[in-house]
């Protein structure tokens, strides 16, 4: 190779770790790329490898260690010293290790803007703090939301889901997951995979998961009379992913701790993940804003009617509803609860009902924002 | 600079003597006793900067003390909070170190301390804490532990889980990624097998026996309630 005709200085010697195949502990050597071969320099003389015979991947926590495994052998070494890619590229030539220490350098070479990246998380988290006690908590949650991706809220969906309890093979399931699917075909630019699922409980209702995971409960779809009942519930619980209802509660309940970890991107200790898991339990029994629960109706009614369903049958099954509960319980409800009053709740369906079923006459789309 | 630990076992301290001029960095409130030589000076190591990256977001007290002989020879005697062993890790060979915060007790000779914070690369739910310590340079490292402290040397190419609540410290050679120890996530974190951290050798682990937040809950069912809600 001419470059290396050329060179009349002494290779360049590297401080690394080397670790024996089987050991955790290393030895600190001292590294020297010479001609096609690594030399590592030991307390027990120096040891020769092959370029060719070396793996080279960027390792550690930061992505930010050389690690050279020896394939032969299973002897790994791991070096900070980025320079030693320069050295394994120009000796390694078109050979594989010569690309891959390329790429590497690359890599390492963009690390900087990375470290960037996290000092202005902690300027964004103090910054945050402060206007947090400034203004109060709303505009923060508001602000960590923005920050949580729905590949992150469908996380959360995951977990949910992975409780043994729902149901995702019946007959019922089946009918729920068709409906769904119909009605989930019709949005516009939806970033949630949704999934659905029954929950086998005596309780006529249904509920939403961030992420786009609905649970619709087995007595509601033992006492609906027909799909369009179904479809009237499920249509307002994708509301309530496609508004992010649900996200929005849980940050509030997860804390300020879980909100600014998210608004500066850290990591997330198990006590904030404790506080959290209660409301990610009861999340059938989580209260949604008045204002809330009138956009899920609105945007549901709107997506049952596009999807082919008569969002009229949501009144009859509210009126079912009703008509089943003792006076008593219906009182209560309305002082204590945030869903709107049926009554107001009922008009206003009956209104966006019809209002959707003209647009669709003259050919036109609800929106569905 | 000489430097050990007595006692060694759940009532461990570390005993350092120092040569004129030399000095340590120590947790505040750390310092347990010292000799009339040695003055305590409250400088923020590493700069404003830095201090307050660790008392905002690391949990630590805003002073790493200095302790230094300033008027000759003499010794300083440092302890944790918690009862538990400690250990004296070499920082050499350009290895570095991340230690879960709180449990980093003093650093020796060039030894830099900084705050990281971790991403959220591996989706929402990762950790072992915001924020962790990293030591970096050439020196030596105190770390302490709640219960005795393990040491786990893991080879290369395979894989070791510690509990999250049981990590202390870790080469910054491994790489690691957080899985849950129940069977799902939920279960994971009420059942108290938690989440844990999968490391991937060549390196090493230290893990204490016994898990802080597990004991504070246990404290906790003997206590009264009404106490207030953290925050952070
Ligand atoms: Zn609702």
């Amino acid at each position: 190779m001419t470059d290396e005709l050329m060179r009349s200085d002494a290779p360049r010697s590297y401080q690394a770790r080397f670790y024996r195949p089987n050991s955790g502990d290393f030895e600190v050597v001292s590294l020297r790329v010479e001609g096609h071969t690594l030399v590592t320099a030991t307390i027990n003389g120096d040891q020769n490898y092959e370029l060719s015979d070396l793996n080279l991947e960027l390792t550690g926590q930061e992505g930010d260690k050389i690690r050279l495994t020896h394939v032969p052998t299973g002897t790994s070494i791991l070096c900070t010293d980025k320079h030693l890619l320069v050295d394994l590229q120009q000796h390694g030539g078109h050979g594989e290790i010569g690309r891959v220490a390329k790429k590497a350098h690359r890599e390492l070479g963009s690390l900087p803007f990375r470290n960037a990246a996290i000092i202005w998380g902690i300027v964004g988290t103090i910054v945050a703090t402060i206007a947090g006690l400034i203004f109060g908590y709303d505009p923060l949650v508001n602000l960590a939301m923005k920050n949580i991706p729905p590949s992150a809220e469908e996380s959360i969906g995951k977990m949910y889901a992975d409780d043994e309890k729902l149901d995702q093979k019946s007959e019922e399931w089946k009918r729920v997951d068709r409906i769904g699917k119909k009605l989930v075909s019709k949005l516009k630019n939806n970033p949630y995979k949704f999934r659905f699922y029954i929950e086998d409980k005596d309780e006529i209702n249904a509920y939403a998961v961030p992420g786009g995971t609905i649970v619709v409960l087995s007595k509601l779809v033992k006492d609906a009379k027909s799909d369009d009942e179904i479809a009237c519930v499920m249509g307002h619980e994708i509301g309530h992913v496609i508004h992010r209802d649900t996200l929005r509660r849980l940050m509030h309940t997860g804390g300020l701790g879980l909100t600014l970890a998210i608004i500066s991107g850290g990591m997330i200790s198990n006590e904030q993940i404790k506080a959290f898991i209660p409301a990610l339990q009861k999340l059938e029994s989580l209260n949604f804003s008045r204002t809330q629960e009138a956009a899920a109706d609105k945007t549901g009614i709107r997506l049952t009617v596009l999807s082919g369903y008569d969002g009229a049958a949501m009144i009859e099954f509210f009126q079912r509803l009703e008509k089943d509960r003792p006076q008593i319980l219906k009182d209560a409800l309305a002082i204590m609860s945030d869903h709107p009053m049926s009554e107001d709740r009922i008009k206003m369906i009956r209104v966006e009902n019809a209002k959707a079923k003209a647009l669709m006459k003259q050919g036109k789309d609800p929106d569905l924002d | 600079m000489r430097y050990e630990v007595i006692h060694p076992g759940s009532n461990a301290l570390v005993q350092v003597h120092l040569d004129p001029y030399e000095h340590i960095q120590a947790q505040a409130g750390a310092m347990v006793s010292r000799s009339e030589a040695i003055q305590v000076i409250g400088t923020l190591t590493g700069g404003m900067w830095r201090s307050f990256k660790r008392s905002a977001l690391g949990g630590e007290s805003l002073f790493f003390q200095e302790l230094k002989a300033e008027n000759g020879a003499g010794e300083v005697m440092i302890a944790p909070a918690v009862p538990g062993d400690i250990k004296v890790l070499p920082v050499t060979g350009g290895q570095d170190y991340y230690v879960k915060n709180g449990s980093l007790l003093a650093s020796f000779e060039n030894v830099t301390i900084d705050t990281k914070m971790q991403k959220i690369s591996r989706g929402l739910f990762s950790g072992a804490g915001l924020f962790v310590i990293h030591a970096t340079g050439t020196g030596s490292i105190a770390v302490s532990a709640f219960g005795a402290l393990i040491e786990v040397p893991v080879p290369a190419g395979q894989k070791y889980v510690v509990d999250n609540g049981h990590l202390v410290a870790w080469y910054g050679d491994m790489e690691y990624r957080i899985v849950r120890g129940g069977k799902s996530w939920i279960s994971s974190v009420t059942s108290g097998e938690g989440l844990a951290c999968e490391f991937t050798g060549p390196g090493k682990i230290w893990m204490q026996s016994r898990n802080p937040e597990a004991f504070g809950a246990w404290i906790k069912t003997f206590v009264p309630t009404g106490g207030g809600v953290s925050i952070f």
